[in-house]
C-alpha cells in the first residue's frame, strides 16, 4: 500500500516538474519567484567554480530545499539569490525580472543567516523593527507589528534584551522574526538549525514548517542534513561540487535517485556496477540480476535500498533471489544491519532476525521494480 | 589556582577565609603590573602636582604649600590666551584629522578586500618616519624657499615668496592634523575591521541602503574606536611643543612651549608644573567627555 502511494506521488511530481520547464520554453515565467538561468560562480583567484551551470525555478509558496555536503556550493547559490554575490555567468530572475545587478537592499528577499547576524548593539525589538524602519514604515505602525512578529515566534517577553543575552535557539527565533516582518516574497535560510542541539532542532523544524504554512512565503532552505530536507520540502535540489545532481520531490529523490551520488547521499543504499547481458538481464560482477526494464546503456549502476531487500520466506516469489553468506552484523536496536556476500558482491540488508551471525547463510531478494538504474557520477 | 577552583566546586560553596586568600593571591599576581603603573604613571604625576603647589623662591623650590602658582597663572592674560589658543588648535586639528582618518579607514576596510592590510600599512607608514623629519618636511613645503611658494611663483600667482604659509596658527593646525591622522586611523581602522562582513549584509538584506547601513549599524559599532582615536589625537596635539616651535612662530605658540620655558630659561619649576597639571587636566576632561561615547552595550561575535 505504501508503495502505491509513493507511486502516485511520484507521478504527480513528474508532471509538476515538467510544467515549469515547458512554460519556460514558451517564454512565460509568471509564477516563478526565483529563477536561475545557467548560473556559474567562480570566485576570484579560484580555479574551480563554486557553482556550475545551475538552472533553478522556484514557484510561489513552495518550500524548496537545497541539500548538499559542505562545500557543494549551497551558500554561494543562496548568496547570489540574495544579491551578496554576482554570478560569473548567467542571470538571476526574481518575480520574472532580471535582478542579476540589483543590490540586496532593493530585492524583496530576506535571509536568515547561518550565524543569525543580529545587530549586537540593538535590543531584540530594535532588531526586528529594523527592516520596517529602513523601508519607511510610519513609527506608530512599527510597534504593534514588532510585537506581533515576536509573538509569532514566542519571543515577546525578550523584546528588551540584547542579542548576547539570548540563547542560540532564541537568537534563531529573533532572526526569523526579523526576516519575516516585512512580509518578503522569499525567505532564504542558510543551515538555520546548524548551531542548535538535536531537541531544539526538531522543535524549530516544526516552527519553521508552521510559519511557512501560516505566512505562505516561498522558502529556500539550505541544509546538509538529508533528514531535514526530506521532511520539510515540497521540492528539493541535491547539489554536488557546484552542480545540481537532481531536482525533484523528496519522495521521488528517495525512490528514484537520478545519480549514484544522490542514491548514496540520501539514505543508505547498495550500489552495484552492472553489465547488460540481454533483454532485462544483467550481471553485477559474476552475479546475474533481473531488471524491471531493459537498460539503455551496456554499463550502468544499480541502486538497491536495504529496506527493499526482503529476507527469508518473503523473497521466495521474487525473480532476484540469492543465498548469501553473512560476513558482518551491526546491531541497530530495532533491527540488524547485515553485510552479505554473493559471489564477488557485497550487499547490505536489514534483518529483524536477531539470531543472524557472521558465517550464517541467509536467503534474500528484491523486486526488480525496487531497484533503480542511476547515472554514474563523475568523481 | 585551578586546584582551588576544583576544590570549591567540590565543596559546593566558598568559605570566606578561602575567598580572602583568593583575593590576596589575585592581588599578588597583579602586583608587578601595579608596581609598573605606580612608578611610570602615578609617581611622575604626583611629583608634578607636588611641584605645582610648592613655592618658587628665585629659581629654587621651597617646600611651602601654596596655590599662588595657579592664581597667578589664571590672572595672566598670556596664559589665558595661550590656553584658549591651544585648546582651539588642538580640537580643530584633531577634529579635522578624525574627519579625514575615519572615512579613510572606512574605505580601506570596506573596499580594499584582501589588500586592506597593505593599504592600512601605507597610510600608517608616516608614523615610522621620525617626528622631527616630518616637521621639517612641512618647513620644506611651506617655507619661504619652499615647494608651495616655488609653485605659486612659477605659476605667476605671486611674484615674491610669502612668509604667510609658515609661522601661523593655520600652519600649526595643518602640521598637527598630519601628526594625529595615523593614530586616529589606526584606532578607527581596528574598530571597523572588527565588524564582521555579515552585519553589512544583514543590514542590506533588511533593506538598508549603504548610507542607512553606515548610520544605523557601522557608525554605532565603530564609534568607541573613533572616540578613543579622537582622545589620543587630542592628548597628542594638546601637549605638543615641537611643532609650534618649528612652524608656529609667535602666532602659533602653544602651552607646551611655555612649559618648556618655565622649566628651562625662566627656571620656575613650580609654574611649569602648574601648567603641566592644567594640560593633564584638560586631557583628562576630554577623555571623560569622550568616554561617554565609548560605551557600547554590545558584544561583536
Ligand atoms: N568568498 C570565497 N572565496 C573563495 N572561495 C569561496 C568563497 N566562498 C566559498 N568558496 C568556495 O566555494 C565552494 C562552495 O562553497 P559554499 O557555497 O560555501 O558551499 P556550502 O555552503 O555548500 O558549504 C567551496 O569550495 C568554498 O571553498
Ligand atoms: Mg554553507
Amino acid at each position: 500500500m505504501a508503495e502505491e502511494r509513493e507511486e502516485t506521488e511520484l507521478n504527480t511530481a513528474t508532471t509538476e516538474r515538467q510544467e515549469p520547464s515547458a512554460r519556460a520554453a514558451t517564454g512565460e515565467s509568471a509564477a516563478a519567484v526565483v529563477e536561475l538561468v545557467g548560473v556559474t560562480k567562480t570566485y576570484p583567484g579560484e580555479e574551480e567554480s563554486a557553482v556550475a551551470d545551475v538552472d533553478l525555478r522556484i514557484r510561489e509558496g513552495e518550500f524548496f530545499s537545497i541539500l548538499g555536503s559542505s562545500g557543494s556550493g549551497k551558500t554561494t547559490t543562496l548568496r547570489m539569490i540574495a544579491g551578496f554575490e554576482q554570478p560569473t555567468i548567467g542571470r538571476v530572475f526574481l518575480d520574472g525580472n532580471d535582478a542579476t545587478d540589483v543590490p540586496p537592499y532593493r530585492r524583496d528577499v530576506s535571509t536568515v543567516f547561518q550565524n543569525y547576524a543580529l545587530f549586537p548593539h540593538m535590543k531584540v525589538q530594535a532588531n526586528v523593527a529594523y527592516p520596517l524602519k529602513m523601508s519607511g514604515v510610519p513609527r506608530r505602525e512599527i510597534g504593534p507589528r514588532v510585537k506581533e512578529a515576536l509573538e509569532r515566534v514566542s519571543m515577546a517577553e525578550y523584546a528588551k534584551r540584547l542579542p548576547h543575552q539570548l540563547s542560540g535557539g532564541q537568537r534563531q527565533r529573533v532572526a526569523l522574526a526579523r526576516a519575516l516582518i516585512r512580509g518578503p516574497r522569499l525567505l532564504l535560510l542558510d543551515e538555520p538549525l546548524g548551531a542548535l542541539d538535536l531537541k531544539l532542532r526538531e522543535e524549530m523544524l516544526f516552527v519553521l514548517k508552521r510559519l511557512q504554512r501560516e505566512v505562505g512565503i516561498t522558502f529556500i532552505y539550505v541544509t546538509h542534513d538529508q533528514g531535514e530536507a526530506l521532511a520539510m520540502s515540497d521540492l528539493m535540489a541535491v547539489m554536488n561540487k557546484g552542480r545540481i545532481e537532481q531536482l525533484a520531490t523528496p519522495a521521488e529523490i528517495y525512490a528514484k535517485p537520478a545519480t549514484s551520488f544522490v542514491a548514496g547521499f540520501i539514505g543508505k543504499t547498495n550500489l552495484l556496477s552492472c553489465r547488460h547481458v540481454e533483454g532485462n538481464r544483467a550481471e553485477a560482477g559474476s552475479v546475474p540480476l533481473i531488471l524491471a526494464e531493459d537498460p539503455k546503456q551496456s554499463q550502468f549502476t544499480l541502486s538497491v535500498r536495504p529496506e527493499s531487500i526482503l529476507i527469508g520466506t518473503d523473497c521466495h516469489s521474487l525473480p532476484n533471489r540469492f543465498v548469501a553468506e553473512v560476513s558482518e552484523v551491526l546491531f541497530l536496536g530495532h533491527e540488524r544491519e547485515v553485510l552479505a556476500k554473493i559471489g564477488d558482491q557485497r550487499l547490505m540488508v536489514r534483518s529483524q532476525d536477531l539470531t543472524v551471525g557472521p558465517g550464517d547463510t541467509i536467503e534474500f531478494g528484491w523486486d526488480p521494480k525496487e531497484a533503480v538504474i542511476v547515472e554514474a557520477t563523475g568523481g | 589556582m585551578s586546584t582551588i577552583t576544583g576544590e570549591q566546586a567540590a565543596a559546593g560553596e566558598v568559605t570566606s577565609p578561602n575567598r580572602l586568600w583568593q583575593s590576596i593571591k589575585k592581588f599578588l599576581a597583579l602586583s608587578p603590573a601595579l608596581v609598573w603603573i605606580f612608578v611610570l604613571v602615578l609617581l611622575p604625576n604626583i611629583f608634578l602636582i607636588l611641584y605645582s603647589v610648592w613655592e618658587n623662591d628665585l629659581g629654587t623650590i621651597s617646600q611651602n604649600w601654596t596655590l599662588d602658582n595657579y592664581s597667578s597663572l589664571f590672572q595672566s592674560e598670556v596664559f589665558k590666551t595661550l590656553l584658549k589658543r591651544t585648546l582651539i588648535i588642538s580640537l580643530v586639528s584633531t577634529t579635522i584629522a578624525t574627519l579625514i582618518a575615519y572615512p579613510l579607514a572606512y574605505v580601506v576596510v570596506t573596499k580594499f578586500g584582501r589588500y586592506k592590510t597593505i593599504a592600512a600599512l601605507l597610510i600608517i607608514i608616516p608614523l615610522w618616519v621620525s617626528y622631527l623629519m616630518r616637521v621639517f618636511a612641512w618647513k620644506i613645503i611651506l617655507g619661504e624657499e619652499g615647494v608651495l611658494n616655488g609653485m605659486l611663483m612659477s605659476l605667476g600667482i605671486t611674484d615674491k615668496p610669502s612668509e604667510a604659509f609658515l609661522y601661523s596658527t593655520t600652519t600649526v593646525i595643518v602640521a598637527l592634523t598630519y601628526v594625529a591622522i595615523p593614530y586616529i586611523f589606526l584606532s578607527t581602522y581596528t574598530a571597523l575591521d572588527r565588524i564582521p562582513r555579515h552585519y553589512y549584509e544583514a543590514s542590506s538584506d533588511c533593506g538598508a541602503s549603504p548610507w542607512g547601513t553606515f548610520r544605523n549599524v557601522i557608525w554605532p559599532l565603530s564609534r568607541p574606536g573613533v572616540a578613543v582615536g579622537f582622545a589620543i589625537g587630542f592628548v597628542l596635539t594638546f601637549g605638543d611643543y615641537v611643532t609650534p616651535a618649528m612652524v608656529g612662530g609667535l602666532e602659533g605658540t602653544m602651552l607646551g612651549s611655555i612649559v618648556l620655558q618655565e622649566f628651562g630659561n625662566a627656571n620656575n619649576w613650580p609654574m611649569g608644573a602648574g601648567i603641566g597639571v592644567v594640560i593633564a587636566g584638560a586631557g583628562l576632561l576630554v577623555l571623560a567627555v569622550v568616554s561617554l561615547f565609548t560605551r557600547l552595550d554590545a558584544r561583536i561575535e
